[in-house]
């Protein structure tokens, strides 16, 4: 099971937020899903995108952490703040290029993905990835997504200057080796259709 | 990941859960486990080397402090004894009878002095007194005998010994 990954395909998503309600039914956090399901621009288009937590190689949420809260283990899984640390600050949620971390004020502390540990760390898979009716997450080993896929996978971002590694791939096209972001783009507004993808994405929570 | 160059606080606060020096339950629990045994192991030890000496108990041969002639009655004698780091006094309570004692005090080790006419010793550091017969402590802070000294005679001197479970 270690050389298992998780491999997210946006593009297969088709909204039915199994995922979501999957995710919900855990007990570390009930009822309160940690995986986002963006709608990504409903007025021109049905697509929808699961967002979990990428579990990036240098995670910017637990180095911006004041109150050492969040801490990433040896097989690279970034955990959710600790009770007993997370002060609320809210610096993750700020950080974090993919919009992942929440703060839950009614708890005064951060929760976020951390690809279901207690499923994972005993060899089953995520709930999520176990559920999605077309595969749009998907968890297993590499050597079957290269199989069954004509996407190639892709763990590398750049947003400008900052390069993020993850541990989550996401399925790109054939030729994609990096995901490349200008972020001065998105924030110099404009015409852009993209402006609206990334106001969405970042500043709402578009769960239902 | 932190390197080198990273100030300190960043060290000691690592993102990494595997770099953090903060001691898990379990090492605790072994620390704790074996720290116990090495004590008992160690008690169990001592207690069989006191028990090894009790079952072959080997008397050093002494030495000769005095002849009996040299102390008479109610005198001293001071001596060193088992080494010359070890003041010893030597007393005459009677035509037969000498006791012998570690001049140290038990309460801090000052020289105690022999008082003929009460038969006591006395500790001028603290006004400590103890029995002449017997080194036990009669007033004053000690609150331990003084350590005593076997004394035997042999053809007119007098031997004082000390037997090798009381130099530990």
């Amino acid at each position: 099971m270690i050389d298992y990954e998780f491999f997210i395909d946006q593009s297969r998503c088709i909204g039915c937020q199994a995922c979501v309600q999957a995710c919900m039914e855990c007990d570390t956090h009930r009822g309160r899903s940690m995986i986002h399901l963006e709608v990504i621009d409903r007025p021109v288009s049905t697509q929808t995108g699961p967002v979990v937590c990428m579990h990036c190689e240098d995670p910017v949420c637990a180095q911006v952490c004041p109150a050492d809260a969040i801490k990433q283990t040896e097989d690279g899984i970034v955990h959710s703040s600790m009770k007993s640390r997370c002060i609320g600050c809210s610096n993750c949620v700020l950080a974090c290029p993919f919009g992942v971390p929440r703060y839950v004020a009614s708890i005064d502390q951060m929760m976020k993905c951390d690809m279901c540990f207690d499923r994972t760390s005993i060899g089953k898979k995520p709930m999520c990835a176990t559920v999605c009716p077309s595969q749009a997450l998907y968890f297993g080993p590499p050597a079957e997504i290269e199989r069954i896929r004509r996407e190639r996978p892709v763990n590398e971002f750049r947003f400008s200057q900052q390069v993020v590694k993850t541990k989550v791939n996401v399925m790109a096209g054939p030729e994609t080796n990096v995901m490349d972001f200008d972020v001065l783009t998105f924030m110099s507004g404009g015409d852009d259709p993209m402006n609206d993808l990334i106001h969405l994405s970042v500043w709402t929570d578009h769960r239902v | 990941m932190s390197s080198p160059i990273d100030p300190h606080w960043k060290r000691d606060f690592p993102v990494r859960s595997e770099e953090d020096g903060s001691v898990a339950r379990r090492e605790f629990t072994k620390v704790l486990g074996l720290t116990s045994l090495a004590f008992l192991i160690g008690t169990f030890a001592a207690a069989a080397r006191k028990l090894w000496r009790n079952v072959s108990p080997s008397r050093t041969a002494g030495v000769p402090v005095a002849s009996v002639t040299e102390v008479p009655v109610g005198a001293y004698k001071l001596f060193r004894y088992p080494t010359e780091n070890d003041p010893c006094i030597l007393v005459r309570l009677g035509p037969s009878q000498f006791v012998a004692f570690n001049q140290n005090c038990t309460h801090l080790s000052c020289p105690v002095h022999f008082n003929a006419g009460t038969m006591q010793f006395e500790c001028p550091c603290h006004q400590g007194f103890f029995s002449a017969a017997d080194g036990r402590p009669l007033a004053g802070p000690p609150r331990r005998p003084l350590v005593g000294i076997s004394v035997s005679i042999r053809k007119g001197q007098v031997w004082a010994a000390i037997s090798e479970a009381q130099t530990t």
